[in-house]
């Protein structure tokens, strides 16, 4: 009889704390956003510049002493067909209650939203929150490269049609855009090479299995042992990292800034406005930060905070040009 | 001898509570089904904003080495690998199990475990420079042909004849084309949108090998016969034997080393390699899948063996030699870390404490990892139906944890209960898993391949050519043939 | 019971990889389905090899399945997976766990026993909430109070 009296005790008990517990769980659910986690999903691999950048901007979200979200930021990684699947379940399956988050990259999304048929997102039905960074691609060739130089490279290219191999982190990306106005403004026919990220492309150049590639100026900056910088695909140099690298347009190839590896902060369309004005006001502020920039230029990624209204308008250009870039490929 | 300079900054107080704390959840996590060391450490990245890199990195690194080795509980204990690692720990250990030596075969996965361990982080330290040059030679051609390697292996190995085996291994490649094709971003096979993004490969392990494991527990077949005790058995008994077998120990440890300089490959490809070679080159092959000791101390020792040097590449050119050392390079860039040369000047005092640490979480992990499935005897009396439930639900919430998607679990829950009915058929889960892991390595590899040898003289030539082609391609038909072999021995048998 | 004779698979392996087949060589790109169609051509390969086996060798084990004692897993199994995101992962687990033990539990249930069920799976889900809730920040489908 005891026994049995202890036991019902002891399960009336239980049940007690495991209401209690998840009843604690609503009551926080009612308050104001944000009150739980955040999440911001990562189209790419753990380890990929856009992964680490994303955790380092975001790191902060939570710090007590701060006015920032007040609450952790959780990186989720979605990768797979150079950032497609992670993006496709963002803007098709992403809840719109302004937990759900992603990273973006440009020109990534826009382009393949204009050469597949099969992409679910394009600049419409996704809202910027704010852009915390801006890598360029750079010219890169393996550190016994016979290539010291741009011209070293188009003269064997001009007799070898076809024979130079170029790595980047997949089809459609920067790295490919890069590639594809680099192919068209010299004339020569080269091969690219598409890898499952920037860091496997990297790996391709250093170990020679690929002659050369373009790939992120932030992991190119960090690996400058292994490998030879040609040249850059901005229209200025980058004078904080690699003040001594010259643009492709010095080097007579004329290539602009179209392949510019912007990255930020988006919503899911149909977010409540109140909670994008909320994010678009603080968010820059977090990447603001003196202890992220601090880390951000440790690892040689240049920062470059742009507001929501900035990023409207830089991705409504970018599709033009792109667009008129990628005009006749289509993907198959 | 820099590394001891810096041995007196492990054993501050904090750091040694770390330690323990991180081997211990380690240990648990890597036994919990679905919980895999590359999840476990991705999953701990963000607990480490708050912590200096010293002290987040020894987190990071006792949880690798923990969960790596705390597989092997429910691979020995369920038939249930608590990580791709511990898929070849399967083959002999739930049979040892079974036989009433479950104890005993836990200590000789701890202990094994340790000294390749030991090994692998003895190589991280003393040959880290002249390694790196090595990890960059592997390209395309190579890792295509190592994908193949880990297929045709498990085929040869874990089936009932060669030829059901290589076809569940083709099974699993075709299934990792569903999705996206990685490199294209062309759509293949989704024929429902829950595969649109693929065959998630924790979602494939768990429901592969959990699923027909709780409905052969319920089927009845098994429950009485399998609800085996776990007996005492000294430890020192089993030390002594676990050190006598020194040739599964090298076999182990040098094939775990070695796959773990390759980038990519893992710690699945590790221990099914050197259950290969200890299998092939044993006086006694016929106890091998039926619980022999050699199998396991082969298996452990690699898998553990692999973890310091796949850490190699990471450190030196930034190049993850594993899955879980991906998400561990993650983890270095936070705390402002980045690979290369600067780690050993720089930061010198950082990445030595880092690799040192290291080292004191193999004893950590030998310690708590004998106590832990000391413990687990009252696992194994556990009611079968209670069990049953538990598992499933733990393979769901496990499942879901990896990346919020609700179809990964319709994934595991479909393949987990097609994988029984097929294992009536003949088939075994092993060579799928590994298939569906390998397949993006292979096919990513050859479409490389192909693009770079249309410059050169064709993709057979490409494929074909070097030394170390050849090597790989010579060690995938000896798989093949030894099974095929293996096959007709057995029949002769009857 | 349902016994399973080996012609049985050889026959569903043939059409497993012929079904296979016409997927991968029926549509898309050669560059993008190469390697799928690589895969199912060694399928249809170790078919017929399969096929070749069965009439040289004779003497196979066959094997049973026992399907009325799982019918009630595989129902819950079928049930989780169109429920599961609407009724919250706490709720129709929780109803996995209890349906399980009460189908599967071997001996006599009284009512001691299915409130013993009870508590055992009380706690169960609150490891499991500590787990991945509390501690590892998963958001599951939740539903009403779950």
């Amino acid at each position: 009889m005891n026994m049995k009296s202890s036991l019902i005790k002891k399960l009336l008990l239980s049940l007690t704390f495991i209401l209690s517990f998840f009843l604690g769980n609503m009551a926080v659910q009612a308050g104001d956003y944000p009150d739980r986690p955040i999440s911001v999903v990562v189209a790419y691999n753990p380890g990929g510049a856009t992964d680490f950048q994303a955790r380092l901007v975001t790191m902060m979200a939570a710090h007590p002493k701060k006015d920032y979200l007040g609450q952790p930021i959780v990186i989720i990684n979605k990768p797979g067909a150079g950032g497609k699947v992670g993006w496709n379940w963002f803007a098709s399956k992403a809840r719109n209650d302004g937990y759900d988050l992603a990273a973006y990259n440009v020109p990534h999304f826009i382009s393949q939203s204009i050469v597949f048929d099969d992409t679910k997102y394009n600049i419409d039905n996704l809202e910027p929150i704010a852009n915390w960074g801006a890598d360029p691609a750079v010219l890169i060739v393996g550190p016994d490269s016979q290539f010291n130089s741009v011209a070293d490279l188009l003269k064997f290219a001009k007799a070898n049609p076809g024979k130079v191999t170029f790595s980047g982190a997949g089809k459609f990306v920067g790295h490919h855009i890069a590639f594809l106005q680099f192919q068209k403004a010299s004339g020569v026919k080269i091969t690219y090479v598409p890898h499952t990220g920037g860091v496997p492309a990297l790996a391709a150049v250093k170990g020679g299995q690929v002659m050369a590639g373009f790939n992120n100026l932030s992991d190119a900056y960090r690996s400058q042992k292994d490998i030879k910088i040609l040249a850059i695909a901005d229209l200025q140099r980058e004078e904080t990292f690699l003040p001594d690298v010259p643009t492709l347009k010095e080097e007579g190839v004329d290539v602009d800034n179209s392949s510019v590896n912007f990255r930020g902060i988006m919503a899911p369309k149909g977010t409540d406005p109140k909670i994008i004005e909320l994010l678009a006001a603080k968010v820059p502020l977090m990447f603001n930060d003196k202890k992220t920039l601090g880390q951000m230029k440790k690892g040689g990624s240049p920062m470059r905070i742009m507001n929501r209204a900035e990023v409207q308008a830089m991705w409504k250009e970018r599709k033009k040009s792109l667009t008129k870039l990628l005009a006749g490929l289509k993907a198959e | 001898m820099e590394f001891l300079n810096y041995f007196s900054n492990v054993f501050t107080f904090t750091n040694i509570l770390i330690l323990t704390l991180g081997t211990i959840g380690g240990l648990l996590m890597g036994a919990a089904p679905g919980l895999s060391p590359t999840m476990a450490v991705a999953l701990l990245i963000p607990f480490t904003f708050r912590m200096t890199a010293e002290q987040g990195l020894i987190m990071l690194g006792a949880v690798y080495t923990a969960t790596v080795a705390g597989g092997a509980i429910s691979a020995i204990l369920l038939k249930i690998p608590g990580a791709p690692a511990n898929i070849a720990t399967v083959i002999d250990g739930y049979p040892m199990a079974k036989k009433g030596r479950s104890t005993e075969a836990l200590h000789y996965c701890f202990i094994s475990s340790f000294i390749g361990g030991v090994i692998g982080i003895l190589v991280l330290i003393f040959f880290t420079p002249v390694l790196a040059d090595f990890a960059l030679k592997f390209g395309p051609s190579h890792m295509f042909w190592i994908a193949i390697l880990g297929v045709t292996v498990i085929a040869s190995l874990d089936s009932k004849s060669i030829i059901k085996g290589l076809f569940s291994g083709a099974i699993g490649l075709w299934l990792a084309t569903i999705g996206y094709d990685a490199i294209l971003g062309v759509e293949r096979f989704v024929f429902n949108p829950i595969f649109s993004g693929g065959i998630n490969i924790i979602a494939a392990l768990v429901g592969l090998f959990a699923i027909p494991q709780v409905l052969s527990m319920l089927e009845g077949k098994q429950s009485q016969a399998d609800q085996f005790q776990m007996e005492k058995k000294s430890l020192l008994e089993s030390f002594k034997y676990n050190i006598s077998r020194i040739k599964a120990l090298i076999v182990g440890s040098v094939t775990g080393t070695i796959i773990g300089l390759i980038p990519g490959a893992g710690g699945q490809i590790a221990g099914l390699v050197s259950y290969a070679q200890i299998k092939k080159t044993s006086t006694n092959k016929e106890n091998f899948g039926k619980g022999e000791p050699d199998g396991i101390i082969a298996a452990e020792s690699a898998n553990n063996a692999m973890v310091g040097p796949s850490l190699v590449p990471l450190l030196t050119l930034g190049i993850p030699g594993s899955p879980t050392a991906a998400v561990l390079l993650g983890g270095l860039l936070i705390h402002g870390l980045f690979p290369g040369s600067n780690l050993f000047t720089v930061y010198a005092e950082t990445t030595w404490t880092f690799i040192n640490s290291l080292l004191v979480a193999q004893f950590m992990m030998l310690i708590f990892g004998l106590y832990i499935s000391g413990l687990a005897k009252y696992v194994m009396k556990t009611p079968t139906h209670y069990m049953a439930a538990a598992i499933t639900i733990l393979a769901i919430f496990g499942t879901y944890s990896v990346q919020h998607n609700f179809a990964d679990v319709i994934v595991m829950l479909f393949l987990g209960t097609t994988m029984f009915f097929l294992s009536k058929f003949g088939f075994t889960a092993a060579p799928i898993v590994l298939g569906i892991i390998l397949g993006p390595i292979a096919e990513t590899n050859f479409n490389q391949a192909k693009i770079i040898a249309d410059t050169q003289n064709g993709i057979f030539d490409y494929l074909t050519s070097g030394p170390l082609n050849l090597t790989i391609i010579a060690l995938c038909l000896i798989s093949i043939l030894y099974g095929a072999y293996g096959d007709k021995a057995k029949k002769e048998k009857k | 019971m349902i016994e399973i004779k080996n012609l049985a698979i050889v026959i569903f392996v043939m059409i497993l990889s012929i079904l296979l087949a016409i997927a991968s060589f029926g549509a898309g790109s050669p560059q993008a389905y190469l390697f799928p169609r690589i895969i199912t051509s060694i399928m249809l390969l170790l078919s017929l090899l399969l096929l070749v086996f069965h009439f040289y060798e004779k003497n196979y084990q066959t094997e049973t399945i026992n399907i009325s004692k799982l019918s009630p897993i595989l129902i819950l199994i079928i049930f989780f997976i169109f429920t599961g995101e609407y009724l919250g992962f706490y709720f129709s687990t929780s109803i996995i766990f209890l349906t399980v033990c009460y189908f599967y539990f071997p001996q006599k249930k009284d009512i001691k026993k299915l409130l013993f069920f009870l508590l055992i799976g009380t706690c169960f889900m609150t490891t499991i909430y500590f787990l991945f809730s509390f501690l590892l920040k998963v958001q599951v489908p939740r539903f009403f109070l779950f």
